[in-house]
């Protein structure tokens, strides 16, 4: 029965560290937005942060060539 | 290098192609940095740097068949972001509750399946109320402070019973906890306080989408004026940015944005937004045009007489957000249940704490925590806001916005509808009549000619009623529009005209076609009307309301409107300024409860007066903002529809109420009689909202 001294505890530090990330995640806003990202594999193209930032990037690059 | 943040509203998204579409554009445009299309509230947030050209943006994006909007910067964005961050907090407070309700749950499980007889039995408790810790202190953090916010108002909120009740039961079960007794109720306060805060949250996100800024239609001019007499020959500036003194050029159809005196000898003003009056008026120079008005003649020049800031239009909105902040009136049915309910439970909890303390003094705390925990308006908590939120959305799918539950039980009470004429029970467009006597086809062709070109409504509405005809148009010699007055021609050497007849210049209704002098034939003006006002009042008579119209125009047009949609000449009232409207507004709701249906800005301290305010999609801003109500899909039928759903939400809220009280009496009696202790009212509460919360549900389908 001694090994619940130890379990507990570590089940109680493993909840506290997905706890964190989930308030990190609020933090940056993942749930604000629920309808966009659900619909994005439904898209044909690529989608996403990254492609958007990079299509930016691509076309900053563009203007100054 | 320094961005910032740009606000738009984009309507006509409907999929993730749009999506797609608006942002592989979006990044192509000079100066911007970051995008973020929000499908949902139908958003646009843009981080941009200086090069940034709003009108190219907008531009573009209008391109590809959207309707953008820029928000009004700060004031939006602020509003915005302060909703993003209620949003956020309250995410994040029940994500905890769930995290430490699911893992006491874990330990007292283990503790009633037996663990309590061995070593672990305290150990799991303290465990309990370590993980309980971050509930009480974070997660609840809200309830102690509605409660403490209503009782500074003198009122009782349906969060203070919870308050009390977590308050109590957690130093009880402390108590019991320091003596290593089994009594500590940890598990069922976390699972509690969960689940109100799981309710309250998805109540949270429906009433967000209510109120996102794409619903608001924005009437400042946000657009950029064309400014005179800077270094370079002309420059663009945004509205906010006019000086008084400068000279601005106005293109056909922008919105005058700041206070402004006319400089041209004359020029064609649509005041409609300020009187609803909907046809335009003739200023001279050096008049004053208000911002808000819409200038119908090609590069009107105008002197900035204020900076935007101070205009009048600025002025009414001012007036109305302060009316804004007023706490309201009304209470709902659930704020008068729950104050009864409260009262009456720390009374009984009191007296007979008083009077059992004698005889025993732990039994006394036991049963009254009993008696609080299953008298705990939950009911009231869950329910009712479940009944709410079920209607909003039921309405949303109707197009229909919802403010504010409380509308939805004033509904029910109201007696009188009073209907703002124009752009309301009229599409604000004009009706030409049949000319009298009919023309001959060779006069209705020099009609035809003589209205080409011109852009004035009643020209529109005179080409609109006249057949297509397939001839080329005549040719007429000199033909001219004289700004006012009516448009003259000749043809083959005879002298013709369209002008008004009988009234006056501002108020005519009627206009006359004349071959040199000779009054040749009449044409009668009428205010279009919107094709489902008369069923919608019809029905609306049948269930016995009052109706009234109050308009802005002469009384003569408003009594042939009234007429042609079957109501009295008493029901109307013509020539009513926003004053009269107030007034007029404010004497009926004394009496009954009533609605107004309005749209303009003329309308919007009247629609803030009304018990029930409903504007309509063309609206502008303002009554939006002083609406309860707001037609989404412009529909006037939808008017019938929510009353239905407001009737029905409430009847569900009232036979919840009923359950409630009697669930209340024979528990908390047999809490009192020591029948059932803390742990079974624990189990028996849960089971009563689940009853209540399916009850609701069976009631207020969403199919």
């Amino acid at each position: 029965m001694n090994i619940l001294l130890l379990t507990i505890p570590v089940s109680i530090l493993l909840g506290a560290i997905f706890g964190i990330l989930f308030l990190n995640s609020v933090r940056n806003g993942q749930y604000d937005d629920l309808v966009t990202p659900e619909m994005a594999p439904l898209s044909d193209d690529d989608f996403g942060e990254d492609e958007n930032a990079k299509e930016i990037a691509n076309a900053n690059d563009r203007k100054k060539e | 290098m320094n961005t910032e943040v740009r606000l738009f509203t984009v309507e006509g998204m409907h999929c993730i192609g749009c999506v797609r579409k608006i942002q592989s554009v979006a990044a192509k445009i000079d100066g911007v940095v970051g995008l973020n299309v929000d499908l949902g509230s139908q958003t646009l947030e843009a981080r941009v740097r200086g090069e940034f050209k709003e009108n190219d943006f907008t531009e573009q994006v209008e391109g590809l068949g959207f309707q953008i909007r820029s928000l009004a910067l700060n004031e939006a964005l602020d509003d915005q972001l302060k909703v993003t961050r209620q949003s956020r907090a309250q995410l994040a407070r029940l994500g905890v509750a769930g995290a430490c309700a699911g893992n006491i749950m874990l330990l007292t499980v283990a503790n009633y399946a037996g663990a309590w007889e061995t070593e672990f039995g305290v150990y799991f408790n303290w465990l309990s109320f370590l993980l309980y810790l971050p509930i009480l202190f974070y997660s609840a953090q809200v309830f102690y402070k509605n409660s403490w916010l209503a009782l500074r108002k003198g009122k009782l909120s349906v969060d203070l019973p919870i308050a009390i009740v977590l308050s109590c039961g957690t130093l009880l079960s402390l108590y019991h906890l320091i003596l290593g007794d089994e009594a500590v109720y940890f598990d069922s306060f976390a699972m509690f306080i969960f689940f109100l805060l799981s309710a309250r949250y998805l109540i949270f996100r429906l009433q967000r989408k209510v109120l996102s800024p794409v619903a608001l239609v924005d009437l400042n001019p946000s657009a950029e004026f064309c400014v005179e007499g800077l270094e370079q020959a002309s420059q663009m500036k945004p509205a906010n940015e006019l000086l008084p003194d400068q000279i601005i050029v106005l293109k056909r159809g922008q919105v005058v944005p700041a206070d402004a005196e006319l400089q041209d000898d004359e020029a064609l003003v649509t005041d409609a937004s300020f009187t609803g009056e909907s046809l335009p008026k003739l200023k001279l120079k050096f008049d004053r045009i208000y911002a808000g008005c819409q200038v119908l003649t090609e590069g009107v020049r105008l002197k900035v007489k204020m900076r935007q800031a101070e205009s009048r239009l600025m002025g009414i909105l001012e007036e109305l957000n302060l009316k804004l902040m007023e706490p309201t009136q009304m209470t709902t049915l659930t704020d008068r249940g729950a104050h009864y309910l409260t009262v009456g439970v720390i009374l009984l909890a009191l007296t007979f704490l008083a009077a059992y303390w004698s005889v025993d003094a732990n039994e006394a705390m036991r049963r009254v925590l009993a008696l609080l925990v299953v008298a705990c308006p939950c009911a009231l908590a869950i329910a009712s806001p479940l009944a709410y939120s079920l209607t909003l959305k039921k309405a949303l799918g109707l197009g229909v916005l919802v403010r504010s539950p409380d509308v939805l039980e004033n509904f029910r009470k109201v007696k009188t509808f009073v209907f703002d004429k124009t752009g309301t029970l009229t599409t604000g467009n004009i009706e030409a009549t049949q000319w009298q006597p009919p023309l001959s086809p060779l006069h209705a062709e020099i009609v035809r000619a003589l209205e080409q070109g011109s852009d004035h409504p009643i020209a529109l509405a005179v080409l609109r009623q006249l057949e297509q005809s397939d001839s080329a148009s005549l040719f007429l010699e000199d033909r001219a529009e004289i700004i006012g007055k009516g448009i003259t021609g000749h043809f083959e050497g005879q002298a013709y005209r369209i002008e008004g007849v009988g009234m006056s210049l501002q108020k005519q209704s009627k206009i006359g076609f004349f071959k040199g002098d000779e009054l040749i034939s009449v044409c009668e003006l009428k205010d279009e009307i919107d094709p489902q006002a008369r069923e919608t009042l019809d029905v609306l008579k049948s269930q016995g309301h009052d109706i009234w119209i109050l308009s802005g125009d002469s009384k003569e047009v408003a009594e042939q409107t009234a007429q042609s949609l079957g109501l009295m000449q008493s029901q109307v009232i013509g020539e009513a300024t926003p004053e009269t409207k107030v007034n007029f507004v404010n004497q009926l709701s004394l009496r009954n409860p009533t609605v107004f249906v309005g749209d303009g800005v003329n309308d919007a301290a009247a629609l803030n007066a009304a018990s029930i305010g409903i504007s309509q999609k063309r609206s502008a801003e303002i009554s939006f903002k002083m609406s309860d109500i707001y037609l989404l899909s412009g529909s006037l039928k939808s008017i019938l529809r929510i009353n239905e759903l407001a009737i029905m939400c409430y009847n569900t809220i009232y036979y919840n109420l009923i359950f409630a009280a009697l669930y209340n009496v024979t528990f908390a009696s047999l809490a009192l009689t020591g029948m059932i202790d803390p742990l079974v009212a624990v189990i028996i509460m849960p089971l009563s909202s689940l009853s209540l919360v399916l009850f609701t549900i069976y009631r207020l389908p969403l199919k």
